[in-house]
């Protein structure tokens, strides 16, 4: 076999390859170019893995994060935890600088992500954060 | 640091900026100035690629092979043989290893050392068995025969025949001397290239020589154009022209040639009745001279043409006006230029593209391009072209070019003495085409410090003519 | 998102299946060592991806596979040039990987206790960037090398890391004036080390990065403006007071004149581009023995023969899609320090592409340093491993 010719195909087989390769690299990377806009949040949502007390929130429910969301026992509170473990003001997820913030506002028995207690820390998808016994997810799915 | 995802942004834009600059610069590099990076002779590359193939052959336009490849006994590497030998020297150029490729050889490269035979296409239309790696064969418009007339009537001066054909442009002789062997080039390059004589250089496209009383060819031109009557205006030709400040200008050995019209100063040479002319014109000499493409690239097919020069003055420089009308002062004029403008006179005002190949044929034999003759342009009319024949056939049958005369032919044409810096023996032209009626072809020959233009180049333009007319 | 990745993940092993095709038919029958090659490559990616994934479930996995391909094209060029230096390029590499994975799961303690180290970066800045200046030996026109027992290295590559760590330290709490002299004593002194060994491609870098350091403590652009006129000045100075800078700047304006002496490397450079046209002359057909340091400095060059101008392309949209990820990471960083210390690394990473495939192409003057991740040399990748896998420690958001 002539491999002058044969070396035709392999050169244009890798140029092909690797700019799909790149498109395909771009077209992730364009997901969070197209939600960096300035003034509007990603849309991350939460994911309520495991909730303590069967009240207002279920298993699988999930509530979107907005610009801001504030979680605690008052009802003044976004996001609503009746439980006895959970402060009044408990936390806060922001929205700032084209990241999540969560900080929790001295509460009693802290907030955790990953396991971890944290005073504030920027999230990413997959994160867990667990307040008193309810558990939810990070989730940047649409 | 609170704006840091804008300052963010705006680092990741400068650097997309300085990202895309450089792209942009490779694809312009490679793309535009690639090509012509790659063809230099120091490019071992693309020796290398030549070499994968059998380079194609060059012929002259009856079939006889001017340079082929053959394979070095022993080895299986092949040499480039120039069956012309110096003779086509010039014209084909040379394809050396060592010393790089230059004329033909260079210009049609692509085709000669082509490789289409070995692409994918060639291997799969030949069931996939490898074929054959020959380039294209070239064939050029060099009538060998007639190159080696006017190579031998050039005998061991220094100068340049151009010969073309009239109505194709197609050029039928190009010969350069002094010549050189480009069979033997390892042997005598030091000598070549360090010769005063420049051997190497090809003078027909190349060579600018002061163009001298032929260029009155021009001025007799742009004289019908512009200056209404000049025909039948008579002249007193006292023998010498005042240029003011002391400066005259005056006809060869001196000579009063009297009353004469513009048929007769073209007949006799008159310096006095051209140079005035020269002042007379004005910048229209000068925009005759542009049309003649002067100042410009000459398009042209298988060779590359210097610019010739003829540089604009302004109206109080008397004297150069009036030395630019014959072909003085600082007009400069290459051989082929100087035949293109006998073509131009013979094909009724209208230039043709000058060409060396006429078709290319691929390793099977297919012709994949024929080359069709193609005009520059129509540099002066019909008329005017035919009123200045009548005038050139009488410069051959009675006026100083007597010695051009080729038994049962009319020949027509134009000498030259043309003064030049570097020796007090002036440059020997002769330009020219034939037949009077239905003219074939045109010719322009210089002999370097040759003497009188009616004897030297005349001489050796009837040679190359006899050659032709009477084979 | 994860699907995506994988899919991603695929491609590169695609590539890395046929490139290794075509060099393994370039022997026949076959030549076994190519298919050896793919193998462990895939293990590393798929290894590596795994444990990423499995330890650090957020973090960025398009800056690690960005970089495996950028690694794989290196590979492959190696292996078509010299099969030894391929193995030991494909060694060096599982060695900053495991440097990197290192970094990224052991490191537990943020990065931002490192801040306080700020004197001890200085002085190993200062060290670093001295060093070939008093011990070096001369390689390519620059006197930037230096040789411990059997081991050669330049010490200016640890240098750059040095002085980052410096810059991200002393400007992560810039509040007046007056904290940015004692930066820009030490940038200055640097940069004079550089213009001395005649490191001018390292001299380009530093200034790159220092100026986008200092913008982004400050904010100011005034500083990037005198920053740019200090530099142009003391450009033109060390222009008139060196002949190498002369000379290199003659080069680079026209190299015709010295096909033979000067500017040989950058115009077997320039031809090795030239001839390769968009897509390449296929691996193999070309002739990278031509060109000088091919396998390190001048490896664009015989990738652009081989592999075609396209390729060339690539190999810089992947760095500038590999710089975009890295930067945007100082976004999650939480510590002033973080995200000066993730900033200047991706821009040593870039401006070292910029430099380096602008100079074997004649678009600024030549000056030698190597392509990241795809040139040969262990010390620059096992270096380009560490920086990244700051960036990739940053890009998780670490507590």
């Amino acid at each position: 076999m002539d491999f002058s010719s044969l070396s035709v195909v392999f050169r244009i087989v890798l140029v092909v390859l690797i700019f799909i390769i790149i498109l395909y690299a771009l077209k992730i990377i364009s997901k969070d170019l197209k939600r960096g806009k300035p003034g509007k949040n990603l849309g991350w949502k939460l994911r309520m893995e495991y909730s303590a007390d069967k009240s207002s929130l279920e298993d699988g429910e999930i509530i979107p994060i907005g610009s801001k969301l504030t979680i605690g026992r008052n009802k003044n509170n976004q996001m609503v935890l009746p439980s006895r473990a959970v402060s009044n003001f408990h936390a806060k997820i922001y929205f700032e600088d084209g990241r999540y913030m969560l900080e929790d506002m001295d509460s009693t028995n802290g907030t955790f992500v990953n396991g971890n207690r944290v005073d504030k820390k920027s999230l990413q998808p997959g994160d867990e954060i667990r307040i008193s016994e309810t558990v939810f997810t990070v989730t940047d799915d649409d | 640091m609170d704006n840091l995802t804008n300052n963010i942004k705006r680092i990741m834009i400068i650097f997309l900026v300085v990202f895309f600059v450089l792209i942009s610069y490779l694809a312009y590099f490679t793309l535009v100035k690639g090509p012509e990076i790659v063809t230099r002779p120091d490019n071992r590359r693309m020796w290398d690629i030549r070499n994968k193939v059998v380079r194609g052959t060059i012929y002259d336009r009856t079939g006889k092979e001017l340079s082929v490849s053959e394979k070095k006994s022993g080895s299986g590497e092949y040499k480039r043989v120039y069956k012309g030998g110096a003779v086509t020297a010039h014209a084909l150029g040379y394809y050396d290893p060592q010393y790089g490729i230059t004329g033909l050889e260079n210009l049609y490269d692509s085709y000669l050392s082509s490789n289409i035979s070995a692409s994918l296409l060639a291997w799969i239309g030949n069931g996939f068995k490898e074929v054959n790696k020959k380039g294209d064969d070239v064939y050029s418009t060099l009538d060998y025969q007639l190159q080696k007339t006017a190579y031998d009537a050039l005998g061991s001066s220094k100068g340049s025949v151009v010969v073309l054909k009239v109505d194709t442009g197609e050029i039928l002789a190009m010969v350069s001397k002094p010549s050189y062997d480009p069979n033997n080039l390892n042997k005598n390059w030091e000598t070549l290239v360090k010769s005063k004589n420049v051997p190497l250089l090809n003078r027909s496209v190349s060579g600018l020589y002061p163009p001298g009383s032929t260029f009155k060819v021009v001025t007799a031109v742009s004289a019908l154009e512009n200056i209404e009557g000049i025909k039948n205006e008579t002249f007193n030709d006292k023998g010498k022209l005042n240029l003011g400040g002391g400066y005259t200008l005056s006809n060869d050995h001196g000579e009063v040639l009297g009353k004469i019209k513009l048929e007769t100063a073209l007949v006799k040479s008159s310096n006095v009745f051209f140079g005035n002319l020269g002042i007379r014109l004005e910048n229209d000499l000068y925009k005759t001279a542009q049309d003649f493409r002067f100042n410009k690239d000459i398009p042209s097919n298988g060779i590359i043409i210097d610019k010739s020069r003829f540089p604009k003055y302004k109206t109080h420089e008397k004297g150069n006006m009036a030395q630019s009308g014959i072909g003085q002062a600082e007009v400069l004029a290459t051989p082929i230029q100087m035949a293109l403008i006998a073509q131009t006179i013979a094909n009724d005002g209208v230039m043709m593209k000058p060409t060396l190949v006429n078709k290319i044929n691929d390793y099977k034999g297919n012709t994949i391009q024929s080359l069709k003759s193609s005009e520059v342009e129509q540099v002066t009319s019909a008329e005017y072209a035919s009123e200045i024949r009548k005038y050139m056939r009488e410069v051959v049958s009675k006026g100083t070019g007597t010695r051009a005369q080729v038994s049962g032919i009319q020949v027509c044409g134009k000498t030259g003495t043309a003064q030049h810096i570097e020796s007090k023996t002036p440059h020997s032209w002769f330009i020219g085409f034939a037949p009077y009626k239905n003219p074939q072809i045109a010719i322009a020959v210089i002999v370097e410090e040759g003497g009188y233009g009616g004897v030297a180049a005349a001489r050796i333009s009837q040679k190359v003519m006899s050659r032709y007319f009477h084979k | 998102m994860t699907k995506k990745l994988r899919m991603f993940q695929f491609l590169i092993y695609v590539f890395l299946f046929f490139g290794f095709l075509n060099l393994g038919v370039l022997k026949k029958p076959f030549d076994p060592k190519a298919g050896i090659f793919f193998g462990v490559l895939v293990v590393i990616i798929a290894l590596t991806t795994w444990i990423l994934k499995r330890f650090y479930p957020m973090g960025d996995r398009i800056i690690f596979l960005l970089t495996m391909l950028l690694c794989s094209i290196g590979i492959i060029m190696l292996y078509r040039l010299n099969i030894k230096l391929a193995t030991k390029q494909l060694a060096w590499l599982l060695l900053g990987i495991l440097a990197f994975l290192f970094v990224v799961l052991f490191l537990k303690r943020g990065l931002a206790q490192f801040a306080r180290l700020k004197y001890v970066f200085l002085a190993g800045t200062i060290m670093f960037m001295s060093l070939a200046t008093f011990i070096g030996y001369e390689i390519l026109g620059a006197k930037n090398w230096v040789k411990i027992g059997p081991v050669s290295f330049q010490p200016s590559e640890f240098g750059k890391i040095f002085l980052i760590l410096y810059l991200a330290s002393a400007l992560s709490n810039v509040n007046t004036r007056k904290k940015l002299i004692e930066p820009g004593i030490v940038i200055s002194i640097s940069l004079g080390f550089m213009v001395i060994q005649r490191d001018l491609g390292t001299a380009l870098i530093i200034f790159a990065v220092s100026v986008t350091m200092v913008y982004l403590a400050t904010s100011k652009k005034l500083y990037v403006l005198v920053s740019l006129g200090l530099f142009a000045s003391g450009g033109a100075a060390s222009y008139a007071m060196f002949d190498h800078i002369k000379r290199r700047i003659m080069i680079w304006h026209n190299p015709w004149p010295y096909v033979y002496n000067e500017s040989y490397q950058l115009v077997q450079s320039m031809y090795a581009i030239a001839t390769g046209g968009l897509f390449g002359r296929g691996l193999g057909m070309g002739h990278p023995g031509y060109v000088a340091v091919n396998e390190s400095d001048f490896i664009f060059s015989v990738i652009c023969e081989e592999m075609g101008l396209l390729m060339g392309f690539a190999i810089l949209i992947l760095h500038f899609l590999l710089f975009y990820r890295s930067i945007r990471s100082a976004i999650h960083a939480e510590n002033n320090f973080s995200k000066l210390l993730t900033a200047g690394l991706s821009v040593m990473i870039a401006t070292q592409t910029l430099v380096i495939v602008g100079g074997v192409t004649g678009f600024i003057p030549l000056t030698g340093i190597t392509l990241p991740f795809v040139s040969s040399g262990g010390t620059s990748l096992l270096i380009s491993f560490l920086s990244l896998s700051i960036i990739q420690k940053v890009s998780e958001g670490e507590d």
